[in-house]
């Protein structure tokens, strides 16, 4: 691997600062959290201090606490168990709805036809539309006919409305896929904690092609090649990158556990992170790995393309196994002990956003971490070591065009 | 002593000769130039002395051998394709490539100010590169060049985009290195610039070396012995010692016969009577030289 000449830290120094510096950058690390807690702050305000959730915050401005009246010209509509009185009002004349939904006090109402039995026709008539209150009513009085078509039967109606408790057991409890089925956190978790190391690496590697050819582009490159190596620059560069990325993500991942932490005092996220201990353990270095291995790639590609614009037509060969780790993200969480899954898992392209996903997901042997981060160390070291040579003077001061057979014959063997 | 040795350096581009068995050396307290046509081969000789490139056979030596991490910030250099960062300010941008060359925060910072001050930049310190004009970036590029106080400068086309008044300046600052013991490479297209400072020269055309020597060896090499001289009363159709004259703008040049040197030429001319206001021995100037020795090359390869 050729050599350093002792300017890593400058070159790190100067492109950190540069990079924490820009408005930009500054603005995404305050404005990404401050944004959704300005809205949620804001929402609560407005609200007063009874919203529990962020999801209650939204479904309470959509939904409407008023009402549906009912007509019911059929007969069936006997009883009206408890928890349908707040939600349902019973009307003999369809003048007397229709004026109290006029005057604001009904949300509408529906009008149970006479041949409903045979026709199932029920009109609904109201002033504007709601889709969300209209879904929740429409289900709740089609409870309130089951109710009715079995005589008001409390007993019936309950096992009607729950068929079945059915209780799972495993054969082997260590091995088998325990996860809670029915909750949204079973695969909204997974999902976003991979949608965030997808998102983290992909940007912040794409960056370097750019950080890269922006120096040949404006010309300082001969000026920092008559000053220090290119071993230099590229080290320099990939560390500041990922430094402020890390720094990104500190305080991206601070606001959401101060939001978490502010549960107790008025609301939630739609499901509980879990961002235990494991998975910073595990997902911060294949983070920092993870972001070697495609920063550098990127890196020797902004080293041969003579602009950024021809070196970023390439950039999809590499960010290709990426992609197609995340695209099957679903499958991952569904068959977390597929062959694909294991394979992916090993697989040192897509391991960096496949092992914080598993680790979220709970299923994934010892040996499958200690096998994929091996892998994952020796390939981008080796990918390092292939990079170093697209590095040389004569190719960061060639305008000459990108050729994908000369990056990986450079990559793989070196010249 | 030299502080930069080439010896036969050649270097190819695919099927490019870039340079062909160029040798030279560079003292201390000279200034250097390295002259020739664009794309002669000049850049690339550079770049095999810093190291940039390494060139196929031969070798260069810098301060005493090959170079190395402590010599390159011993190293001034300023390349043709200028380059500054556009988006920072010029102060940071400035630290920074001090910074590479080894200087420390606290010299940085006491040398800075000083450097910006001699070259008139200190009101525009702040302001971005990109809002700087070509001359002022030109010498922010310089003060990147000098301010580590390098003992090599190597410097491509210095005088690009300034004013005669900066131009005056750049040439006493490279003076005042000159004096300061520092061995200097300068390249430029412009002869008058390279009259009035270098002290020794290498002409290179299609990669090779076509003209070596100190500036008074290659004007005595090139001069003639034609004279120019402004006659006071008309000149006599012929002159004994004369072989040709010829009108030249009010004067005449005169060619003298084999073996005749002008200052016997003068002497003669006095002996016949011919009355003269002015008197020159012509030299060629170094444009002159540098178009005939190219030419005389590209005839030498046809």
């Amino acid at each position: 691997m050729p050599k350093t000449s002792g300017n890593v830290w400058n070159v790190f120094k100067y492109e950190f600062l540069s990079l924490v510096k820009r408005r930009s950058f500054i603005l995404s690390l305050v404005l990404v959290p401050l944004i959704p807690m300005l809205i949620i702050g804001g929402l609560r305000l407005l609200q007063g201090k009874d919203v529990p959730s962020i999801q209650e915050v939204f479904v309470k401005e959509l939904t409407n606490p008023l009402p549906f009246g009912i007509v019911d010209e059929s007969g069936l509509i006997k009883q009206y168990p408890e928890w349908s009185k707040m939600r349902f009002i019973a009307f003999e004349e369809e003048a007397q709805a229709r004026e109290k939904t006029a005057a604001g006090e009904l949300q509408g109402f529906y009008r149970i036809s006479k041949d409903y039995l045979s026709s199932g026709e029920i009109t609904l008539v109201k002033p504007e539309v709601n889709m969300v209150s209209e879904l929740a009513e429409t289900k709740s009085l089609g409870e309130l006919i089951k109710f009715n078509l079995i005589d008001g039967d409390e007993a019936l109606y309950t096992r009607m409305t729950n068929l079945m408790d059915v209780e799972t057991r495993y054969l082997d409890v260590e091995k088998a896929d325990t996860r809670d089925q029915s909750s949204g956190a079973t695969f909204g978790v997974p999902f976003a904690i991979a949608l965030f190391f997808y998102m983290l690496i992909i940007i912040s590697s794409n960056q370097m092609l750019s950080a890269i050819s922006k120096e040949k582009e404006n010309r300082t490159i001969e000026i920092l090649l008559s000053s220090t190596s290119p071993m230099d620059l590229f080290l320099g560069k990939v560390f500041a990158r990922g430094a402020a990325t890390l720094l990104q993500t500190t305080v991206w991942l601070g606001t959401i556990l101060l939001v978490s932490m502010l549960n107790n005092s008025g609301f939630t996220l739609p499901f509980q992170l879990d961002l235990s201990p494991r998975l910073l353990i595990f997902g911060l270095p294949y983070f920092i790995v993870g972001f070697l291995l495609f920063g550098s790639l990127l890196a020797g590609m902004g080293a041969m393309a003579p602009n950024t614009r021809e070196g970023s037509q390439y950039m999809m060969i590499v960010n290709a196994p990426l992609v197609f780790a995340y695209i099957s993200i679903n499958q991952i969480i569904a068959s977390p002990t597929s062959t694909m899954t294991t394979f992916l898992t090993l697989f040192p392209m897509t391991s960096p956003i496949v092992i914080p996903t598993r680790i979220v997901i709970g299923i994934l042997p010892g040996w499958q971490i200690a096998a994929s981060f091996a892998i994952l160390l020796i390939t981008t070291l080796l990918v390092m070591r292939g990079v170093s040579h697209l590095f040389s003077s004569q190719t960061l001061l060639s305008g000459e065009k990108f050729n994908i057979k000369t990056f990986f014959r450079t990559l793989v063997f070196g010249k | 002593m030299s502080k930069i040795i080439v010896n036969q350096i050649s270097k190819r581009f695919g099927k490019t000769q870039a340079v062909r068995d160029i040798s030279f050396d560079v003292r201390a307290g000279e200034i250097f130039g390295l002259l020739g046509p664009n794309g002669c081969g000049k850049t690339t000789s550079i770049r095999i002395i810093l190291d940039i490139y390494q060139p196929d056979s031969g070798f260069a030596e810098v301060l005493g051998g090959p170079m190395s991490a402590e010599k390159k910030a011993k190293i001034g250099y300023l390349p043709e394709e200028r380059g500054l960062y556009q988006d920072v300010p010029l102060d940071r941008c400035l630290t920074y490539l001090a910074s590479l060359k080894g200087m420390r925060d606290e010299d940085i910072k006491a040398k800075l100010p000083v450097f910006l001050e001699k070259f008139d930049l200190s009101a525009h310190a702040k302001k971005k590169t990109k809002e700087l004009s070509k001359g002022m970036q030109q010498k922010g590029q310089l003060i990147a060049t000098l301010m580590h106080d390098p003992e090599v400068i190597i410097i491509d086309e210095p005088f690009t985009a300034l004013d005669p008044i900066n131009t005056q300046l750049v040439k006493d600052v490279l003076d005042e290195e000159r004096q300061k013991g520092k061995a200097i490479i300068m390249c430029t297209h412009q002869m008058s610039q390279v009259e009035s400072l270098c002290d020794r020269l290498v002409l290179v055309d299609q990669g090779r070396v076509l003209l070596m020597g100190g500036l008074d060896e290659i004007n005595d090499r090139f001069k003639t012995d034609e004279v120019l001289v402004k006659a006071l009363t008309p000149l006599p159709s012929s002159i004994k010692g004369v072989k040709d004259i010829m009108p030249m703008n009010g004067n005449h040049k005169l060619t003298p016969e084999e073996g005749v040197q002008p200052s016997q030429l003068l002497k003669m001319l006095m002996e016949q009577g011919v009355a003269l206001e002015s008197y020159k021995v012509l030299v060629p100037s170094l444009d002159e030289i540098f178009i005939r020795v190219v030419e005389e090359g590209k005839r030498k390869d046809e």
